[in-house]
This record gives structure tokens, C-alpha cells and sequence, in this order.
């Protein structure tokens, strides 16, 4: 397994151990003592001759069997000697727990690239620095400074923040949550979370994996595995630094660029990553995974002695698209045989405040017997009859019974379901206190479920494109030291990718413009063309509709006379003159390269329309047809594309054509750094669509 | 007096005179020719050790590594109320120019003269330009910023003025030409200005690296502190630009710009770490806001220098304005230097001027 001489190793050498309590030293080897590893330990300290019972030796050179993995935990000054011992040694893998690299300043950033090379130049693997250690229930290891190790169980925790892993550590202890490994991943020198993420994934006793991040800085190979990973177990990860002032606090904090949310939302998405918004989610996903099967087809039944709540959980199910189960007449039949005739039937399935713990057990079983549903909801307020726990009880029985379907509960209330819903947990079924969190987690399982659905699909390239036209176009630009292409020029090179563009010409004087007029027919649309001028409508610099070469000729000088009045100092390459389009759907496609995930694609109603409805959607290039499909119907204005009120649908085939070339055409560049087309014209179907303004930054390096 | 073949560059203000002599100067002086230089009235800008000298002289001495004293190169300073006492003092600028003109031109084979950046001054008391160049039998090359056409009108009102005093023109090179003017200024522009007498003896089209100021020149300027990357000081910058977005919408600017120099909060780390994902040229910190250590790493990784000034962001950019659009002499740029010669001697006709310098000396001869 990838890894495995840190989640398993032969034997551990502790570099700082220490008999003096409060030292970092001595927390580690005590939690190494008593974990129950079987391996061999050997505490390091050349001032001591025996720590806590254990043979200790002055360095791991005096070590005379092998070692596979060292944790140190002893001043940043001292570390790169020590670590370089190591190398010599032959050690496979280091845990550094010291702080006082990256994080501190910038003699600690050159510290950390020396530690990194010496571990290179070593073939060592190096988890940290500045991170809080690694837990391994299975194992079992625990180099970490939590006290109790915390239940075996099948949750795999990587957290970019230790200290907060820690807390969540001690929680999970508490809370008796099975946890199979925990790693702090500290400054990332060497390690990083997609390491640790394929190594977890390869892990047969981890059932799913948690992410607690504030950056990733390996974007596209993050996608590439959890992609891969996630056909195997869930990923769910959450998020710091999502608002503007947690992204500012996340880059003081680690000094690396957070980048943009929507790119990492973009990013999980593509890569079938789960999102979760809380610690709280984090965990409740979880535990349904690891304790849950997954739902099948068919809705969600909601089984509850209370209308008002039962309410509650329909509201959530609408909001987050959960399909609610319509039960088969059967069903139906034999419910209402039993049940009293004032219960409803219907979903949710209303049992009653007088139902007691065998009327649920009744509901519970009839409804899990029905095809329609694919999960269960139980709801339970405390009334006067109402029995908790001997409900919980046959729950319990109910699932191990019938273990195919993914049966959630929310028992309301505080001291009345306490022990109840506590016993629940302990039997692993998932017992929430409000309708919210059971809703919002099936929603999760149903979309992991629709994601191991999906299947594989290769992105298809287009073969009639020109590269080498484009690198003509490009070439030229970059001899002008100009990155932002001029607007013929930027229209050339889609062109040169088989996106449909109208036919421009640039002219420089007004005789230019009129030849240039007659030549692609009238009415004319004239645009001047400077890089310095960014709103050309605002200051009279685009003049639509001329339908003579006398009209054309007076426009050229009136644009040209404000131009010079308005922006006398704009760099001016001429006047663009183009034959005016018919109207259509005004949509918008663009691109702006993440830095950490490379280039986002945006899609969405163009126009002016764009910054004030933000009616968009993203994706992450290279895309399948597939996501391009998704991108489009994710917006509103895929309603209005359809076609509404008898009006006839738009070209969306070749809308979505033109998505897909332009995510190779950005792909073949990398120097693109965006791109927008704004407006994108659709036209009726069958018509096509014509990108009419496009503008291309370049990277200059 | 007239031994020496000189030659007077004239021009207005930011329009490529002292670039033309530290050109042509390099370029004569590779030929080796004894190459002098003098700026018989200067304006005074700068302080040095008590007394207001001009910039120009201060690089062209340094940069050329000239053996006499400023006083002898420039020895006449005027400030700007220099009207107070010019009546009074007239006979002794006078003199002091001529002793500064004999002894510059001794042992040269070429003196270049350069005006002052308004070539009319001292008209009133006939201590101008054109009639130094009929004193010195100079001839007179204009330096012309070559960015509209009118530039046509200017260069002919010169050489009307400067021939109605008995001075002679030998041509006019014109500078700072943007790059969609220079088809203009070699063909209709130039047509133009030889059917009224003036050789074109170049069009030099517009350098950014030339007139765009250097890191260096940013810190002198604003007095800022510079916190990481001392090393690089000679980065260009071409641009200006202003965080107080979110990064998501700077994005797109910040890409959009070449050569940047990035004016925002010290705090405001967000845009700071998506700036220097942007390559700028540097970023300034403004209000004294020391920037977080992991920010000063991570411009550290990429290269980029940091400043921190104390002025807020309105008061740094008043400040940057200055610096825009000229070549500031600052002999810490051997870079632009270096580029500035390289310019001189692929677009101005120097060949004609040696031509000019040899043809002269033939005639002295022959007398």
C-alpha cells in the first residue's frame, strides 16, 4: 500500500522523547507506549539512558535494526541534522512535528526547501512540519498528543489545520465515533492531501474519507485522484476560507493563494467530491456512509407521529430535490388496515401522537417492503404515549432484519429521547435532533450515489482546428508586447477552432471603412478598436445599423472625433467594421485559468444581463459532453433556450458545441489566461450560433 | 573658438534630449572620436551638496564617467523664479557659458550641446539657444516628441525662430513615436517636414522600457522601504494599478496588466497573495501596514519586490504620476542605458551627422 511505512510501520524511533511531562517528547512516546503498537520503539535523546521503560540511544545512527519511521519533535534549528542522520540511516518516513518553518518567517521557508531536499536527495517521505502527527487505529499507532486513542471504526480524517483536528479528535472520542486513521498535514513540504487521499483510498478499513482544507495548491492532480478514489468510497471535505474575509484570514494563515471558491466548488464537483458546510456535516455524512447501504432508486418515505414536523421534512425534501416516495397501492392497503383511520397515507406517512412503539415498527416495515422506496426518515416527537426508547428498540430490530435500505431518524425533543437516541447511535443507525440534518444527508447519499452511477467518459477532440493559426495570431501579439488581443484578432483564432465568428475588418481611415462596407454588405455595425478603451459604448465608440456608404463615412469621423475629445490619450488601432447580426439569444462563455485548478469554464445568460442576474454556471476544462450538458441546464436561462410561451427553442446543440471547442482550444493554449465571448448569439435551432465579441488575455512569459 | 565640430540638440520638455546625447555620445565615442558635453543653461531640480543642479547633467557625468566639474559641464543653473536677478547677473552668465564652452571643447573632435527643455528661454535677454549655436558654429538637431501631427508646426516655428537669428538646422529626429504613429511620422509627417527644409534624421518609435520608470525609481520617489527582493530594483514598470476589490473580480485586471506595479493596503493579504500569482513588476504597500510574514515568503518565492511607504493610496499614486511618460535619468538603470544606446544607433541617422562632422572638418581644412 501507498504509504504504509507511515500508517504501518515496523518499527518507530521518537526524535526529543522525553521523561519530563509537558514535553511534546514525552506525550508521544507515553500515547506510542500504550497504544498497543506491537513494532519496535526507540526513544532518541542523547541525554538519557532509558525513557519511560524503553531503552533510549543518542541517535537513530545508534540504532542497530532498521527503522522505518522517525516522528521529530525537537527545536526547527535542530531538525535538519537529525533529519539528515535519518537519510544516512535508511529511514523510509518522517513525521516532523516541530513548527518554526514556512509558517514563521522566512528563514524558516529556507529551512523547510533544505529539509525538503535532504529528504529527496534520502527518498524519504516527510508528513509536515509543523503538523500534529498521524493516529492509526488499525494498526494501532497514535503519534499524536491526543490522550485515548479513539474507537476503531471505519473514518479516515486528513486535516490541513492541527489543531482543529485534534479538537475534532477529542470530540470523536466522546461522541464514541470509529475513526481508522487521523493525519495533520502541517505545511505540506513534501506530503500533501492528495497523497495521503490515494493512500486512504487504497485502504481496505476505510470506508470513507474526511477533508478538513484551507488550500490545495495541486489542483489538477487533486481531481485526478479523488476522481479515481471516489469510486470507492466517498470523499467529503470541508472547506475553510469560503468567504472573502475566511480567504483572507486562510492566506495570512498559510501564506498561499486560497483562490476562488467557485473554483474549489467546481473542482469537488468534477472530481464527485461530497461538500459539507460544518464540522457537524462532516461527521453526519459520515456516519450514514460508514454505518448506511446506499440508496437505490425510487423516493423517500417519511414515517412520523407528528404533522407539523412531517411538514418540515417535505419542505426540506422539495428544497434540496430529494424525491419523495409515492407508495404503491398495496402499500397503501395494508397500512390502512392497521392503522387507525385519522392517520394519513399519503408522504409523509402521519402514524399519530398516540403511536406507540409497535405501530412505528408497523409503518417502518411496511413502507422499507415497498419497491417506490429507497429510504426511510423516522420522525418522533415525545407525546404523552409516545414510547422513545421501545421505538428505538425495534429499529434496531427493523434493520437488522431488512439491512438493504438506508433508514435515518430524527427523534425531536431533549431529556425525554435522550437515552433513546443514544441507543440508536450505538447501533449504528443515525439519530438526528431536528429534521434538517436527516434530509440534507440522505440528499448526500443520494448524490454520492448518482455519482458512482455516472460512467466514465472520454472527452472527445475536435479535429478540424488550426493550431497553427492561432500561434501565428499569438506570436504577433506577443511581438507588439501586447497580452490582450485585439478583437479581430481574438475572433481569428476561434475562428481557427471552428467557432462561428462574423467576418471583421479593421480600417484606418473612413475610404478603408466604406470599401471594407461594401465588400461584406450592409447594414454595417462600426466598433473602435483600442485596448485602452474598455466601455466603447459609453463614450459614442459603437455605432449599429449604417446602411450606406455615406452613413458609414460619417459615423467613422463622428466616432472618431469623440473618441479623441473623450480618451485623448487611448492607443487607437482603428475602426472595426462588421455586417450587423440578427438578434438571438444573448448568452456569455468564458474562461479565467485558476491558479490552483487550472482553467474554469463559465457559462451563462450574456449581455448586459451577465453581472446583474450572475445567472451562470461553471465547469473545469477538459470537459465531457456530459458536463458541458449539466453546465447548460444548470442555468435559468436553459428554460428560456427550451423556448417558452410558443416561442421556438435555440440552436443548444450548437451552443454546447461551442462550449466543448472552446474548452480544447484553452487547453491547447495554455498561455490563455481568459477568455470571454460576450454576447454569445443563439438562433433558432438548426440556425447555429455566432460568437460575437471576443476578447483573449494572454500570459507574456 | 569653432576648432570643435559641435552639434546643438534642441527639443521641449520630455522629449528625448539628454537620451539623443547619451546615444549619440556612446556611438561616437565607440567610433573613437573625443566626444564632449555641455548644457550651457540647465534647470535645477535637484540638490547636491548644497547647490540645485540639473538631472541631466548629474546622469550624463556619471553615466559617461565625464572628467570636468559640473560647474564647467552646466554652468548655468536657473530655478524656477529665475527672472528675479537675470538682468543684473546677464553679463555674468554670459561669460560663464563661453569659459564653460572653451573648456569642454578642447581636445574634442565633437561637442554635443544640449538645450534646455524649453529652447526659447533666455530669448528675452538674447541668451537663447539660437544664438549660442550662431556663437559656437553649431548646427542644430531638434529632439521632437513625434506623437501627433502637429509636431510639423512646432519644428517649423523652431526653425523660423532659429533662422531668423542666423542659427542653422541640420535636421530633426523624432522621438517617443507610438507604435501606430510611426507609418505616419516616416511617411506624410516626414515628407512634409523635408519639404519645409528639415532633414528627418530619424523616427524612433516609442520604448516602453525606455520612458517607463524602474522599481528603484519608484522607491526614490516615494521614499518607500523596501521589504523583500532588494535585488530587484531594475524591474520595469509599465503599469499602475489599484487593489481594493475582491481578488475574484481583481483577477481579471491584475491579468489584463503588464509590468504592474500593485498599490493596495498592507493588509489586505487576499489581494496581495492574488497579485503576486500575477507576475507584477511590484507591490507597494501603502499607510505603513506591515504585510503578514507568510505573504513576504510567498512574493520572496516568486521574486517580487514589496515596498512599504507611509503615504496612503491616494497620496503614493500623485506621487507615481510624475514618473510616467519620461525617461528618468537615474544612472541605476544600466539596463535603460544600455537600451537607450542601442535605440539611438538603430534609428537615428547618425551616419549623416558623422557625414556633417566630416565635411566640416574638410572645409576647415581647405580654409
Amino acid at each position: 500500500m501507498k504509504l504504509n511505512t507511515l500508517f504501518n510501520p515496523r518499527s518507530i524511533a521518537i526524535i526529543g522523547a522525553s521523561n519530563s511531562p509537558g514535553k511534546v517528547g514525552f506525550t508521544l512516546t507515553k500515547n506510542m507506549i500504550e497504544c498497543g503498537y506491537s513494532g519496535e520503539i526507540y526513544p532518541i535523546n542523547p541525554g538519557a539512558e532509558e525513557i519511560q521503560g524503553l531503552k533510549c540511544y543518542p541517535s537513530v545512527l545508534d540504532v542497530s535494526s532498521e527503522i522505518d519511521l522517525v516522528v521529530i519533535a525537537i527545536p526547527a534549528n535542530r531538525v535538519l541534522n537529525v533529519v539528515e542522520e535519518c537519510g544516512r540511516k535508511g529511514v523510509k518516513a518522517l513525521i516532523i512535528i516541530s513548527a518554526g518553518f514556512k509558517e514563521a518567517g522566512r528563514e524558516g521557508a529556507i529551512l523547510e526547501k533544505k529539509l525538503v531536499e535532504i529528504c529527496h536527495k534520502y527518498g524519504m517521505r516527510l508528513q509536515g512540519p509543523n503538523c500534529l502527527g498521524i493516529i492509526d487505529t488499525i494498526t494501532p499507532i497514535n503519534l499524536s498528543f491526543a490522550r485515548t486513542m479513539p474507537k476503531r471504526g471505519g473514518i479516515g480524517f486528513i486535516s490541513q489545520s492541527g489543531a482543529l483536528g485534534t479538537a475534532v479528535l477529542d470530540w470523536a472520542i466522546k461522541e464514541e465515533i470509529g475513526i481508522s486513521s487521523f493525519i495533520s498535514l502541517g505545511n505540506k513540504a513534501d506530503l500533501d492531501e492528495v497523497e495521503f487521499i490515494e493512500a486512504m483510498g487504497e485502504r481496505e478499513e476505510v470506508k470513507v474519507i474526511l477533508l478538513y482544507l484551507e488550500s490545495i495548491e495541486r489542483g489538477q492532480k487533486f481531481i485526478e485522484i479523488a476522481k479515481k478514489i471516489v469510486k470507492k468510497k466517498p470523499i467529503i471535505v470541508l472547506k475553510g476560507g469560503v468567504s472573502t474575509a475566511g480567504a483572507r484570514a486562510a492566506g495570512s494563515h498559510t501564506g498561499a493563494l486560497v483562490g476562488s471558491f467557485i473554483a474549489y466548488r467546481t473542482a469537488f464537483k468534477k472530481a464527485g467530491v461530497i461538500f459539507a458546510e460544518s464540522v457537524e456535516e462532516l461527521f453526519n455524512y459520515a456516519s450514514a456512509f460508514v454505518e448506511q447501504p446506499l440508496p437505490g432508486n425510487g423516493g423517500v418515505a417519511i414515517v412520523t407521529n407528528a404533522g407539523g414536523p412531517g411538514i418540515l421534512v417535505t419542505d426540506l425534501c422539495e428544497k434540496l430535490g430529494v424525491p419523495l416516495a409515492t407508495l404503491s397501492k398495496t402499500t397503501r392497503q395494508e397500512l390502512a388496515s392497521k392503522l387507525p383511520s385519522a392517520a394519513s397515507l399519503g408522504n409523509p406517512i402521519d402514524i399519530l401522537g398516540d403511536a406507540m412503539a409497535d405501530r412505528y415498527e408497523f409503518a417502518l416495515e411496511k413502507t422499507l417492503q415497498d419497491d417506490s422506496v429507497n429510504s426511510v426518515i423516522v420522525l418522533l416527537t415525545p407525546q404523552a404515549m409516545t414510547e422513545s426508547m421501545g421505538t428505538a428498540e425495534k429499529i434496531v430490530e427493523i434493520r437488522k432484519k431488512r439491512p438493504n435500505k438506508p433508514i435515518l431518524t430524527v427523534f425531536m425533543g431533549g431529556y425525554s429521547v435522550n437515552e433513546a437516541s443514544t441507543y440508536l447511535k450505538d447501533n449504528k443507525i443515525p439519530c438526528y435532533d431536528f429534521p434538517e440534518k436527516a434530509v440534507k444527508t440522505i440528499s448526500t447519499m443520494l448524490e454520492y450515489s448518482r455519482i458512482l452511477g455516472l460512467e466514465e467518459e472520454q472527452v472527445e477532440r475536435f479535429t478540424d482546428v488550426d493550431k497553427a493559426r492561432v500561434e501565428i495570431i499569438f506570436q504577433n501579439a506577443r511581438i507588439d508586447k501586447r497580452n490582450v488581443l485585439l478583437p479581430h484578432e481574438a475572433a481569428e483564432a476561434v475562428e481557427a477552432y471552428g467557432i462561428n465568428v462574423p467576418k471583421i475588418r479593421v480600417a484606418r481611415t473612413s475610404e478603408e471603412a466604406i470599401k471594407f462596407a461594401d465588400e461584406l454588405g450592409y447594414p454595417i455595425v462600426l466598433k473602435i478598436v483600442s485596448p485602452d478603451i474598455l466601455h466603447k459604448t459609453d463614450i459614442g465608440g459603437v455605432v449599429l445599423n449604417l446602411k450606406s456608404p455615406e452613413e458609414v463615412r460619417i459615423s467613422f469621423e463622428e466616432i472618431m472625433s469623440r473618441v479623441s475629445q473623450f480618451m485623448p490619450h487611448a492607443r487607437i488601432y482603428g475602426i472595426m467594421v462588421y455586417k450587423m447580426l440578427p438578434s438571438g439569444r444573448e448568452m456569455i462563455v468564458g474562461m479565467s485559468r485558476d491558479v490552483q485548478f487550472g482553467p474554469l469554464l463559465m457559462f451563462g445568460l450574456g449581455g448586459i444581463y451577465v453581472n446583474i442576474l450572475k445567472d451562470v454556471s461553471f465547469g473545469l476544462a477538459p470537459l465531457t459532453k456530459y458536463e458541458v450538458d449539466k453546465m447548460v441546464e444548470d442555468t435559468k436561462a436553459y428554460t428560456l433556450l427550451k423556448g417558452i410561451r410558443g416561442e421556438p427553442p435555440s440552436d443548444i446543440q450548437a451552443l454546447k458545441e461551442t462550449i466543448l471547442r472552446v474548452s480544447q482550444f484553452i487547453l491547447d493554449f495554455p498561455q490563455i489566461l481568459e477568455m470571454d465571448i460576450n454576447p454569445i448569439i443563439v438562433y433558432q435551432e438548426g440556425r447555429g450560433c455566432i460568437a460575437l465579441d471576443v476578447k483573449i488575455t494572454l500570459t507574456l512569459d | 573658438m569653432g576648432v570643435t565640430y559641435s552639434l546643438y540638440i534642441a527639443g521641449t520638455r520630455f522629449s528625448g534630449k539628454t537620451a539623443l546625447c547619451l546615444g549619440l555620445y556612446s556611438k561616437f565615442q565607440e567610433m573613437g572620436l573625443k566626444v564632449g558635453y555641455f548644457k550651457p543653461v540647465g534647470q535645477g531640480v535637484k540638490i547636491v551638496d548644497g547647490v540645485s543642479r540639473d538631472p541631466d547633467v548629474l546622469l550624463l557625468k556619471e553615466v559617461m564617467e565625464l572628467e570636468e566639474s559640473l560647474d564647467t559641464l552646466n554652468p548655468v543653473v536657473l530655478g524656477k523664479r529665475y527672472l528675479d536677478n537675470l538682468l543684473k547677473d546677464c553679463d555674468k552668465l554670459e561669460s560663464k557659458i563661453r569659459k564653460g564652452f572653451d573648456e569642454v571643447s578642447k581636445n574634442k573632435d565633437i561637442l554635443l550641446i544640449e538645450s534646455p527643455a524649453i529652447p526659447e528661454l533666455l530669448t528675452c535677454c538674447n541668451l537663447d539657444m539660437p544664438r549660442f549655436s550662431c556663437e559656437f558654429k553649431s548646427k542644430i538637431l531638434f529632439s521632437l516628441k513625434g506623437d501627433e501631427d502637429s509636431v510639423v508646426e512646432k519644428a517649423v516655428l523652431f526653425k523660423r525662430f532659429i533662422e531668423q537669428k542666423g542659427g542653422e538646422t541640420l535636421g530633426i529626429v523624432l522621438n517617443f513615436v507610438p507604435l501606430q504613429q510611426v507609418e505616419r511620422m516616416r511617411g506624410i509627417v516626414s515628407s512634409i517636414l523635408e519639404g519645409c527644409g528639415l532633414n528627418v534624421l530619424g523616427v524612433v518609435p516609442d520604448h516602453r522600457d525606455l520612458t517607463n520608470p524602474i522599481v528603484y525609481d519608484i522607491v526614490e520617489a516615494l521614499g518607500a522601504e523596501v521589504l523583500t527582493c532588494s535585488n530587484k530594483l531594475e524591474n520595469v514598470v509599465e503599469d499602475y494599478m489599484i487593489g481594493a476589490m475582491t481578488p475574484e473580480s481583481a483577477m481579471t485586471w491584475l491579468r489584463r496588466s503588464i509590468g504592474k506595479a500593485f498599490i493596495t493596503g498592507g493588509d489586505r493579504t487576499d489581494l496581495i497573495l492574488t497579485a503576486i500569482e500575477t507576475k507584477p513588476s511590484v507591490i507597494i504597500l501603502t499607510g505603513n501596514i506591515y504585510p503578514s510574514r507568510s505573504v513576504l515568503n510567498s512574493a520572496e518565492e516568486k521574486s517580487i519586490p514589496v515596498l512599504l511607504v507611509p503615504d496612503d493610496t491616494y497620496t503614493t499614486v500623485t506621487k507615481l504620476e510624475f514618473l510616467t511618460g519620461r525617461i528618468v535619468p537615474s544612472p541605476k538603470s544600466m539596463k535603460k542605458i544600455q537600451l537607450t544606446k542601442k535605440i539611438i544607433g538603430e534609428y537615428v541617422n547618425w551616419k549623416r551627422i558623422l557625414d556633417d562632422f566630416v565635411e566640416s572638418k574638410r572645409k576647415r581644412g581647405n580654409a
